[in-house]
Parts: C-alpha cells; sequence; structure tokens
C-alpha cells in the first residue's frame, strides 16, 4: 500500500467519478418505458444450481507411509495438539457408551485436550541434551557433596525469570530476589545470634536455622539483590555491635532461661539450706537441666517425668 | 576470632559485588565464601537464539507429511503441484488481507501492549503532500519504497524544497538498482519462492525513468553518482550508455569501485562481437582495475567467469577460465556456488565435448557447507543436476550433488519452487534410467508427493521404465498416484497404465496383483466416462481402441465380467467417438470369458464388433463361438445374418466332437 496520500489534484479523478454517474443514469431501457407493470411481490429468481466441485483426490493418512524405524523426532518436533493421522499407534480414551467399545483416536477430544509428550520421547530427549551439552561448563572440583557446597557457599540466590507467549517481554515477578543464608555460617557468637534473631523475627526458619531475605521494592532485580546484600551486611554489623543500652536487658528479656540466678536455684539451695544439708552438685545440676528444659522447650510428657524424678531426687524421697 | 569473621564476611560480599553485575538469568546461583580454593568456570556465552538454534539442528525433513506450512492433516495436505501453490498462495494472501485491513485502519491499531515496541506490528506511517521535506525522503529511501520515495521527490521538486545531494545520491542508488519499480517485499516468502522469473536478456531500463534527471540534477557528479548510475545500467542492459558513463569516467580521471568494474565486465560480451575481442576488453578493464589499485572481490571473479560464459563456444574459453580460477584462487579469494556454475556452463556445454569437471569439482566440494554469497549461487545444484543427468549420465555424480545438497545448511540455495522441481526432475530421470526399479521405487516412494510431486513427462517416463522392467507390481500405486498428483486426466499416462496393466499375467501367487490391476482399470473407464460426460472441459479425453482393448482385458482377467458387458456395449454403441478399434486379442479374451460363462448374446456382440471394425479374425472369432457354445436358434440366426451361413457350416478342429449343427 502507497505510503503517500495524495489529493484529488494529482490524482485528477473527479471528471471519471463524474461520467460514470451519467452512465448509471442511463440504465432504463428505452423499450420498457411502454408500459411498466406493477409487481407487489418480487418473484424469486430460481435458485442456480451450484457446480458440481471437483473432489480433490485425498491422500491415504500419514501414519501409513511411516516405516518402522523412522525417526520420530522429526514427525513430532514440538509439543503439538493430538493428530490420529500422524500418530501411528492406536489408542483409545474416554468412557465407552453402552455396548461400545472405548472411543477410539478418531475424533476423540478426550485425546486432544489433554497434553501429550510424543515430543519428549527418550530418544530425542537423548539427542537434545546431547546437543545442550556444548552451553555447559563442568561442575567445579570441590564442590561435589551437598556438605561442601554448604561449607563454600552458603548463601543462595534465587531469582525467576518469566517468558510469556506475548509481543511484551515485560512481567513484574522477575524482579523479586530471595536470599537464604544459614547462621551457622555467619559464625555469630550468643549475643550476636540473639541480636539477630531479634532483627529479624519471621525471617528466619527454626527448623533448618536460615535467613531468609526476599526483595521486591526495588524495579530491576539487580537492585534488589544489592539491596539484599545491604540488608544482610546491615544486620550481620549491628549483631556485631553491642550497643550501650543493651547492658539494661533483664531477665524478662531473655530470650532463654536461664537456671543460674533464678528463683528455682534460689528455691532449691534454700531447700538444702533448710536441711542444713551441702548441695550435691550432680543433683543439682540434673534439677538445673530438667527445668531448663522445661522452661524453654515446652512441657510433654517426658520432660514432665523427668522433672518429677529430678524433684524427687532433690527433695530425698528417692 | 572476631577479625577472622569479619575478614570472611568481608571476603564474601566482595565475592557478591562481583557477581551483582552480570545479568541473573538462572534459577539459583551460590556466593562462595573462599573463592580461590574453588574456581567457578566461566558461563559460556549465548545469543538469544542459541538453544534454540541448537535443537533445530537435531531436527531433518520428514518425507511422509507435508511441509511443516501445510496443516498435517489427511484433508488439508496437498499432493499436486497446482494445491501446492494454490495452499501456500492462498495463505499468504491471507496475510496481506490481513496487512491491508491494518494499513487501511490504523485508528483501530493503537493498543499496544508490546514491550519493547515491534515495528513490524505497527500500522505503516502514511506521509501526506504537506508531509514532504528531506528527512521523509531519506526515511522512505530506507525502507526501500522506491514508487513513494520518485512521488516524494517529484512533491519535493514541486514544492521547490531544496534537497541535499546525499539525499539524492541516496535516491539515485535506490532508483538504480530497483530500475524505478517496487521489489516484492521480503515478507511475502511464499510469493517469492513460487515467483516464476523469466530468463531472457533484454533492455528492461527505464530510459525516461528519474534516474537520470537525479543525475543531471546533481551539483557536482562525484564517483559515488557514477557509480550507481553504470552500475544500474549494466543490472537492466543498458549497456552503451553505461559504457559512454565509463569513458566519461575515464576522461575526468574518477576513480571508480570494484562492483562497477564487476558490473561492466560482466556485460562486456554486449560491447564487442567476436569472442576474443570479447576476452580482449575483459582483460582491459582488469587491467585498468589493477592500475587504479582497485582490489577484486569475489564479484570481479564470478563477473568474468560470467563474461567467459558468453564466449563459452570458443576453444580458448575453457583454457582460460581454469587460469583465471587459479589465479583468483592464489589472491586469496574463495570461489562461490556460481563460481562453480559457471565453470560449468563453460566447460559442459550442450554442443561440445564431454567434460567431467563436475566429478572433480564435487570431490572437492565434498562435505562444504555454503553460504549464499552472490546472486547466482542459487543456479549451482539445478545446473549440476542437470549435467549429471544430460551431459555425463553419472549417477554417482547425482548422488554426490544430492549429498552435498543436504549438507549444513546448503538447501537453502536449492532456490525458488521451479527450480527445486526441475533438480528433482533431472534426478528422477537419472535414477529411474539407471538404478533397479525397485531401489528407483523406494526412493520414488519417499519423496514423492511431499518432497517433489513428478511432473507428466517423468511420471510418463516412470511408467515407461516399469513396463520396460516388467515391474507390474508397482503400477496400481503408480496409478493411484497420479490420480492424487492431478494427472488422472492425461491420456499419454492413462495409455501407458492400460497397457501395463494388461501385460499382467495372472497367476496363483499374484491374485492380489491381478485384483488391483482389475480395479485400475475399473477406475479408469468411469472416470474417464465422467470427463467425458462434462462438455464444458477444454481438453477432451477421446478412448483409443487399444485402451479400451486394455480395459477389456483387465477386467476379464481380474473377474468383473458385468462391467465387460457394459464396456463393450458403450463401445459398440459410441463406435463414432472412439479412435481406432478394440484389437483382436481383447476380443478374443472377452469371447473366451463370455464362452466360459455361457453368454451367447455377449458372445455374439464381441463378433458382430468385430466385424464392424473390420477384423480379419472376425471369422475365426466366429467359428470359435459357433463351436464352443450351444447357440440358440435366435443366436444362430443372429450368426447368419452377420456373417452368412457358410459360418454354420464350416468346419472347425472342435467339429471333429461334435455332431454336425443344423443349418
Amino acid at each position: 500500500m502507497s505510503k503517500i496520500m495524495l489529493r484529488q489534484v494529482y490524482r485528477g479523478v473527479q471528471g471519471f467519478r463524474l461520467h460514470t454517474a451519467a452512465s448509471l443514469a442511463s440504465e432504463i431501457n428505452p423499450a420498457e418505458e411502454e408500459f411498466r407493470t406493477l409487481e407487489l411481490k418480487t418473484v424469486r429468481q430460481e435458485k442456480r444450481t451450484m457446480r458440481d466441485r471437483k473432489k480433490t483426490p485425498i491422500l491415504p493418512p500419514r501414519y501409513k507411509r511411516q516405516k518402522l524405524d523412522q525417526n520420530w523426532g522429526n514427525v513430532w518436533p514440538t509439543a503439538r495438539t493430538f493428530h490420529p493421522a500422524t500418530v501411528p499407534f492406536p489408542v483409545r480414551q474416554g468412557y465407552p457408551a453402552t455396548g461400545q467399545p472405548t472411543p477410539d483416536k478418531w475424533g476423540n477430544a478426550e485425546l486432544m485436550k489433554i497434553p501429550n509428550f510424543l515430543h519428549l520421547t527418550p530418544p530425542v530427549i537423548k539427542q537434545q541434551c546431547e546437543v545442550l551439552k556444548k552451553f555447559c561448563t563442568p561442575w567445579p572440583v570441590g564442590l561435589e557433596t551437598p556438605a561442601k557446597q554448604d561449607k563454600h557457599f552458603p548463601a543462595t540466590v534465587s531469582t525467576s525469570s518469566y517468558l510469556h507467549s506475548s509481543p511484551s517481554l515485560r512481567d513484574d515477578r522477575a524482579r523479586i530476589v530471595t536470599m537464604k543464608v544459614s547462621l551457622k555460617s555467619l559464625e555469630l557468637d550468643d549475643h550476636g545470634r540473639d541480636k539477630l534473631l531479634r532483627l529479624v523475627k519471621d525471617h528466619h526458619d527454626p527448623k533448618t536455622d536460615t535467613l531468609t531475605l526476599v526483595a521486591d521494592r526495588c524495579p530491576l532485580s539487580t537492585q534488589n539483590r544489592d539491596y539484599c546484600t545491604y540488608l544482610l551486611t546491615v544486620l550481620y554489623t549491628e549483631a556485631m555491635k553491642t550497643e550501650p543500652w543493651e547492658h539494661e536487658k533483664n531477665v524478662a528479656d531473655y530470650e532463654r532461661y536461664v537456671w543460674e540466678g533464678s528463683r528455682s536455684e534460689a528455691a532449691a539451695r534454700a531447700l538444702f539450706n533448710a536441711r542444713d544439708d551441702s548441695p550435691s552438685e550432680d543433683v543439682l545440676t540434673e534439677y538445673a537441666k530438667v527445668v531448663t528444659e522445661l522452661h524453654n522447650e515446652g512441657e510433654d510428657d517426658s520432660s514432665v517425668s523427668r522433672y518429677r524424678e529430678s524433684v524427687l531426687k532433690l527433695v530425698g524421697l528417692t | 576470632m572476631r577479625g577472622s569473621i569479619h575478614h570472611t564476611f568481608h571476603r564474601l560480599l566482595k565475592c557478591l559485588d562481583l557477581r551483582s553485575s552480570l545479568p541473573r538469568r538462572t534459577l539459583s546461583t551460590s556466593i562462595p565464601l573462599s573463592h580461590q580454593e574453588i574456581v567457578i568456570p566461566k558461563r559460556i556465552q549465548r545469543s538469544p537464539t542459541d538453544i534454540l538454534q541448537a535443537l533445530a539442528s537435531t531436527i531433518k525433513r520428514d518425507t511422509s507429511g507435508p511441509h511443516y506450512k501445510h496443516h498435517d492433516d489427511p484433508y488439508l495436505t496437498p499432493a499436486s503441484n497446482s494445491l501446492k501453490r494454490m495452499y501456500s498462495l492462498s495463505k499468504e494472501s491471507g496475510r496481506k488481507a490481513a496487512r491491508w485491513i491494518r494499513d487501511s485502519n490504523p485508528q483501530l491499531f493503537l493498543h499496544t501492549p508490546d514491550d519493547p515496541h515491534i515495528k513490524a506490528f505497527a500500522p505503516t506511517v502514511r506521509y501526506t503532500e504537506d508531509d514532504a521535506s528531506e528527512a521523509v525522503l531519506r526515511e522512505l529511501v530506507r525502507q526501500n519504497e522506491v514508487s513513494d520515495a520518485i512521488t516524494m521527490y517529484r512533491i519535493c521538486k514541486d514544492k521547490n524544497i531544496d534537497l541535499s545531494d546525499e539525499a539524492k545520491q541516496e535516491l539515485l542508488e535506490l532508483v538504480c538498482y530497483s530500475n524505478g519499480e517496487d521489489q516484492l517485499e521480503e515478507d511475502w516468502l511464499e510469493e517469492r519462492w513460487h515467483r516464476q522469473t523469466t530468463t531472457t536478456i533484454r533492455k528492461t531500463w527505464n530510459d525516461d525513468g528519474v534516474a537520470e534527471e537525479l543525475f543531471q540534477s546533481l551539483g557536482e557528479k562525484k564517483s559515488p553518482a557514477y557509480c550507481a548510475l553504470i552500475r544500474g545500467m549494466t543490472q537492466y542492459y543498458q549497456v552503451d550508455r553505461a559504457w559512454q558513463l565509463y569513458k566519461e569516467c575515464q576522461e575526468r580521471e574518477l576513480p571508480l569501485d570494484t562492483n562497477t568494474y564487476n558490473s561492466l565486465i560482466r556485460v562486456s560480451s554486449f560491447l564487442r562481437d567476436a569472442s576474443d575481442l570479447r576476452w580482449q576488453l575483459v582483460k582491459e578493464l582488469l587491467a585498468t582495475m589493477a592500475e587504479s589499485g582497485v582490489q577484486p572481490n569475489l564479484g570481479t571473479l564470478n563477473s568474468t567467469l560470467e563474461a567467459l560464459t558468453q564466449v563459452a563456444g570458443w576453444r580458448e574459453a575453457r583454457g582460460l577460465s581454469l587460469q583465471v580460477l587459479r589465479e583468483f584462487t592464489q589472491a586469496g579469494i574463495e570461489p562461490s556456488l556460481a563460481t562453480y556454475y559457471f565453470l560449468l556452463l563453460i566447460h559442459c556445454r550442450e554442443r561440445g565435448p564431454v567434460s567431467h569437471l563436475l566429478l572433480d569439482m564435487l570431490d572437492h566440494m565434498q562435505g562444504r557447507a555454503f553460504q549464499a554469497r552472490h546472486l547466482k549461487d542459487t543456479y549451482f545444484f539445478v545446473t549440476a543436476m542437470n549435467i549429471a543427468r544430460n551431459h555425463i549420465q553419472n549417477l554417482e555424480a547425482a548422488r554426490h550433488v544430492d549429498d552435498l545438497l543436504h549438507t549444513g545448511n546448503n538447501y537453502c540455495l536449492i532456490g525458488d519452487s521451479y527450480r527445486e522441481s526441475v533438480y528433482y526432475r533431472h534426478y528422477f530421470a537419472l535414477m529411474c534410467s539407471q538404478m533397479p526399479i525397485d531401489q528407483f521405487m523406494e526412493v520414488y516412494s519417499d519423496l514423492s508427493p511431499h518432497i517433489y510431486t513428478p511432473e507428466r513427462d517423468v511420471m510418463e517416463m516412470i511408467l515407461k521404465f516399469t513396463t520396460l522392467h516388467n515391474a507390474l507390481q508397482y503400477i496400481p500405486q503408480l496409478y493411484s498416484d497420479m490420480v492424487a498428483y492431478n494427472l488422472g486426466n492425461q491420456e499419454k499416462l492413462l495409455t501407458l497404465v492400460l497397457s501395463a496393466a494388461a501385460q499382467h499375467q495372472p497367476a496363483d501367487d499374484n491374485i492380489e496383483l491381478t485384483e488391483k490391476m482389475g480395479r485400475v482399470a475399473e477406475d479408469i473407464w468411469t472416470r474417464v466416462e465422467e470427463l467425458r460426460q462434462d462438455k464444458t472441459r477444454i481438453n477432451q479425453i477421446t478412448w483409443t481402441g487399444q485402451m479400451l482393448g486394455d480395459v477389456l482385458m483387465c477386467l476379464v482377467v481380474s473377474g468383473n465380467y458385468k462391467l465387460c458387458q457394459v464396456v463393450l456395449k458403450d463401445a459398440t454403441l459410441k463406435a463414432h467417438t472412439i479412435l481406432g478399434y478394440i484389437p483382436p486379442p481383447a476380443l478374443r479374451v472377452m469371447l473366451d470369458a463370455a464362452i466360459q460363462r455361457k453368454d451367447g448374446d455377449t458372445g455374439l456382440e464381441v463378433v458382430k464388433y468385430a466385424l464392424e471394425s473390420g477384423h480379419h479374425e472376425t471369422g475365426e472369432l466366429a467359428l470359435h463361438l459357433r463351436s464352443s457354445l450351444n447357440l440358440t436358434p435366435r443366436q444362430k440366426a443372429k450368426l447368419t445374418t452377420a456373417l452368412g451361413t457358410d459360418i454354420m457350416t464350416e468346419a472347425t478342429s472342435s467339429d471333429s466332437d461334435s455332431e454336425g449343427c443344423q443349418p
């Protein structure tokens, strides 16, 4: 199509148009002018019979031409809706009507609806893997076991990229960056660990002892990655620091129960004092252990029974 | 302790910084704490489509189904050449219609969700006269819109808008390259594929076009303008004017570039008449090139060889071509397929001595993947196959050519659909004549119909050779293929099929084949009759007596007696529309069948037909009928009226057994 829209002057169409208008007006046949019949009902012309369309000869279905040792990857290279004429084996699917066998592959909507993996037969996968090998680098030496990998690479950064079958490349979710660090690798002391856990709260998973940082506040994933790094740095440095007001931490703030200096210790020692007995250290340590366990890990049958035992020993009833 | 922790964490951060600059596309990566011990190999760089290309390299064309541009469905698969052309061109016309709708209604296509913006999807920008400016003109030239650029140029001139010399040079180059005509857009692949270009060489240069006008309007005519104009004129064979311009350049001592010299060398045969003078001109031009210090390129080699093909009859031509090739190869110019094409044209001429250059060439080229480097690269494969078939009749050479075609991406250099079909035509013809018929039929069933659909002449050859080698088991398949390829109404082919079918000798081990032959004959008869009813057809098929005879023989042999009777009746009634007469052997067979079934009436029909046809064997047939069957009085009366009373009384060999018949 021409990219230039010319004005009428250049085209000079005007005269031609007038000419056609005049010719159209002269359609009235002079012979009919004598007497025109009034037709109230329009008589439909006879329907013209359609010319017999030449029947194009149809080739036999494709599976008949396929050899037994053909390369299936060439026939079905990509994911494709099931087509019965191309698939060489008989397959049935669907609920049969009463007295009928299971519907066969011809015109079977059930077979066409479901995804088939005919494009991923094992030989094809093998072939494709062979070809993709040249883009792969060898696995680094020294990182064979997960233990070694965790030792050398304790932190993990995850991003996802998204592909759409559409004109646009963009997807907002591609900016999200997740960083997972195992706290063990940070090698913090007790104070540091306690402080860090107070700072991160929910981001720490006690079962796996990993810290998860998710960043999505920046528009680009590189920016989010840098932000994660920054967060980790800040958390670590803050955990290593001791603020002047931290000495104000009292028993109520303790994250763990500590038996030494608690009322339980005072009570136990008082008990011994009352009996004018020197406290035997094993009993006391066991009692301390059991009480600490009850407070820190919660109560259940075994810990309560252990406490019972220990108390009995303490009181001297065993 | 703390110091070392700081140290390790510091190193962690350092490693994070190193990595943050690389774009992340993987699902998960790990950061090293101590990268001195562990060495991570560098990522292998790949372009956005490398993986797709690697996966695509695992797939080859499968010959059991149609090309991927067609729907893979039995009803939508094209079998004949006309259908293939129709389907692919109609699909493309749909795309053209879509583009037309988009361009005529741009206001409906304002929603553009694509990011980054895809220019090809947006409606084409349309300029009005008010937009006329040099920038718009240059944009149109850049987009290769020839007629629009010329219109814009004229509008600019009318409006007295000054155009810079660069703009004029760009426009001049475009007009010279395209001769002022719009070229078929690159998007219309199917049209390009099915385009049939004429190869006649005649002057098509538009003398009254914009090119000369532009050239004159240029302020100071410099070398690029002369180059563009000379090249354009030689491309469209306005040789005299081009030579004039060249002489002007020589006088004014303007330097010309390599491709201009190449184009002049190419058309040097139009400037001189005698072969040696033409070669002398080429040598002069090459010498001028060398003097001016212009480096030769592949185009120079190919143009020189092309000039030699114009004088290929000259006895020096062959030696000179090899000399030229040697010199250019020494200068470091790698020959392309077009070079080999021209060499073949020079050495393997139709009316010249036989040259086996092709074999040496193929040995040299074996296993190499070629790229398109010259316009005439696409002529090589067709010419090579042509020479293998016609010039040296060597099947091995043809096989090597085919292997070369299927190496790497060489198939892209087959050219267009016409050249592909000519290539396979030569290949099939050669294979048919030289290969054992079984092997040939294997190749045939592999390649047709989806890679190559045989044309009428090739089919004729195949049928002839099949009959010659007595491989009649292939006839039913060939016939059904013929019908599928839209060749089922070709008289010559039908005659061949029928004569082959009639040659078939039924035996105990080929009952199936006999049945198939019978069905073939039946199908031919029904279809031809149907076609004959249709009076609107231009090419009417005429039955010949031989064809009908073959039909009868096949039908009788396969046991389809009823249809035989119909055929015979038809032949008798419409004898005036049939060319010739049913030959006696067929009538004999028919008669035997009638006798076997004790069908006296049909037997009489046969005899009557033989009589009307004027066959000498009529008497024999009549006697055979009378002696083998007990005819009713009515039948006897009919026989007598037809052949006279002697027929009743004449003795035959079988009379000795039976008693004498009543007259």
